[in-house]
């Protein structure tokens, strides 16, 4: 194993065994050893959340877990973030999220940004109990490629079709892809109201995530 | 025969009732539609009017003779109490139910800087006493006597106090990187549970029930679970379980992997979460605990025709109820639109599968 390897698998392995006392010491460790910074997160720390994303859906890691490994890759983004930016590598696609009027709940939709964020998302957090023209002003204003909604209340999930009729309205609706999740939303919500896809957890809105930004990619290049 | 309290303590004790009751699962989410307040405007149920709310309770227990919800008659602040009480910021949404805003522990030396509150003082506490003083002097008696009504002692467990006061991801995080000062703010926690607890009992003049709400507990994994929860859990249940008293402990996630450990928290009675294997509970923590739930307020109650609530009822009845210790339930509250007729199908379900002993054909599913 050369020494770039040796350094991307550590990377992996801290994300993985949440060991975020060593974060910062292999982090640099790979600046110094002159691996890309993009190198460092795509072949290093995003291959261990892959990993801890696994270990959460076989219920060996739990919501903590999930938690603590998107605060350890944290870390390190933190000393990357000025080599990514040196490096003028594209993100893997931008997304405003927040969650529905009525709704003051975050856990699942900060789980969500911490694991887009990991994945080299560029996240706009709108936070909760977010106005249905605050979602409209900020699809406006940011253009992103994916818009997040998240609802824990059955009361309150209705605030995601408002918030589709709203963009539909406006115009904006075929700008944008659409991403929901939350305890009462399920497939047949989403597509009901519209939405492109439907996350049951944080991990699975990722995949999704990505997934849709892939095939708006091979619709352009088609 | 037995009445449904009757059956409903039966149960808790781990014995057999003459059947199965039924007792759903009912909280302003269902309680305000039902009552006609439109959803939009559900802040007319959770607000400070508690006459209106006892008002909307009422129509519903009403509507539905001889079933005991439960809570039934309570303040119904959702976790505003305890949350606000610590200090955190509480926000009052026009379509939901209250929740905080800004929690109380913005930085760890916050935590530092905690009391454990007054009751008679504190955040929403004053309003929700005021709320039980009245609630009691207005319940008709024999709803009180026959159905538990008034009786409830409700709370939220510690994980889900210091979660809330602290932002749950901050807290998720210092698990791994300040258990200290967590351990620091659960203490608080809990002894403000206990007192809040011991508040509501003297004002409603009972200690029959308490309701303690887990539903955090899910996001640890089992070994934090037994480091930063179980301790403080227990100290609330032990603090409250009588001889003749009930402790509910309800978790509405799924607590599969903390099976093991839950069984000895001490509480009476365990409200399991949405989706989980009845059976597997039942083997799991059966002999320690009676189980309340079985039914998914979304998946099947809501969702569901009166076929599928029929089908799952008898599902659940036969691994959940064999030898006693089984309350029909929902794993979680009933949601606004729940059909009336999938609240009496579990109803009637209770009735045609759930009687003692069970019969051949309900055991005969189970294996």
């Amino acid at each position: 194993m050369s020494e770039k390897e040796r350094i991307l698998q550590a990377l992996c392995d801290v994300v993985v065994t949440l060991d975020y006392a060593k974060i910062g010491e292999v982090t640099k460790s790979a600046i110094q050893a002159g691996i890309p910074a993009h190198e460092a997160v795509l072949q290093g720390l995003a291959k261990g959340m892959e990993i801890v994303g696994e270990k959460y859906e076989t219920k060996e890691y739990f919501l903590s877990e999930l938690i603590m490994a998107a605060e350890v890759m944290k870390e390190a983004m933190d000393i990357l973030e000025p080599h990514l930016k040196a490096e003028k590598v594209p993100g893997a696609g931008t997304m405003v999220i927040g969650t529905v009027s009525g709704d003051l709940h975050d856990i699942g939709k900060n789980t969500v940004i911490a694991m887009l964020r990991s994945a080299g998302f560029e996240v706009h957090d709108l936070g909760v109990d977010v106005p249905v023209e605050v979602f409209v002003q900020k699809v406006r204003e940011i253009k992103p490629d994916i818009l997040g909604m998240s609802a824990l209340l059955l009361s309150t999930m209705p605030m995601m079709k408002e918030v589709v009729a709203a963009l539909s309205n406006e115009g904006l609706r075929e700008s944008v892809k659409i991403v929901i999740g939350g305890r009462p939303v399920t497939q047949e919500y989403a597509d009901m109201i519209g939405a492109d896809a439907y996350g049951k957890d944080a991990v699975e809105a990722v995949k999704k995530a990505h997934n849709l930004i892939r095939e708006s990619y091979s619709k352009t290049k088609l | 025969m037995h009445l449904a309290l009757e059956r409903f303590l039966i149960a808790a004790r781990l014995e057999t009732p003459d059947q199965v009751q039924a007792a759903p699962f009912a909280t302003g989410h269902f309680i305000s539609w039902f009552a006609g307040i439109p959803e939009a405007r559900a802040i007319e149920y959770w607000e400070r009017d508690y006459r209106r709310k006892l008002s909307a309770q009422l129509t519903v227990i009403k509507a539905f003779p001889d079933v005991m919800f439960w809570p039934g008659v309570w303040a119904d602040f959702g976790l505003a109490p305890e949350t606000s009480a610590l200090g955190c910021e509480i926000a009052f949404p026009e379509n939901a139910p209250p929740a905080v805003r800004t929690p109380a522990v913005k930085k760890l030396e916050d935590i530092d800087r905690l009391e454990v509150p007054d009751p008679y003082r504190d955040g929403l506490m004053p309003i929700a006493i005021e709320a039980y003083e009245y609630m009691v002097k207005n319940i008709p008696r024999e709803l009180r006597e026959n159905f538990g009504y008034g009786h409830w002692s409700i709370a939220m467990g510690p994980t889900d106090v210091a979660g809330l006061s602290m932002g749950y991801d901050k807290f998720l995080v210092g698990l791994y990187k300040y258990p200290e000062a967590v351990h620091k703010l659960m203490k608080i926690v809990t002894e403000t549970i206990i007192i809040w607890i011991k508040t509501q009992q003297e004002v409603i003049g009972s200690d029959m029930l308490t309701f303690i709400g887990g539903d955090a507990d899910c996001f640890l994994n089992p070994k934090q679970f037994e480091t930063f929860s179980y301790p403080y859990l227990k100290q609330v249940c032990d603090t409250f379980k009588r001889k003749d008293n009930v402790v509910l402990y309800h978790n509405d996630g799924d607590t599969t992997h903390l099976l093991d450990k839950l069984r000895d928290i001490g509480a009476d009675m365990f409200n399991y979460g949405q989706d989980m294997d009845t059976a597997l509970a039942k083997r799991k923590v059966g002999d320690k605990m009676c189980l309340v739930g079985g039914l998914n307020s979304i998946g099947v109650l809501l969702r569901g025709s009166s076929d599928d609530v029929d089908r799952t009822c008898k599902k659940v009845i036969s691994e959940g109820a064999q030898g006693g210790g089984f309350v029909l339930s929902q794993e979680g509250a009933m949601a606004a639109h729940t059909p009336t007729e999938n609240i009496w199908a579990m109803i009637k379900a209770a009735e045609k599968y759930g009687k003692y002993p069970l019969k051949h054909e309900i055991m005969e599913d189970l294996s």
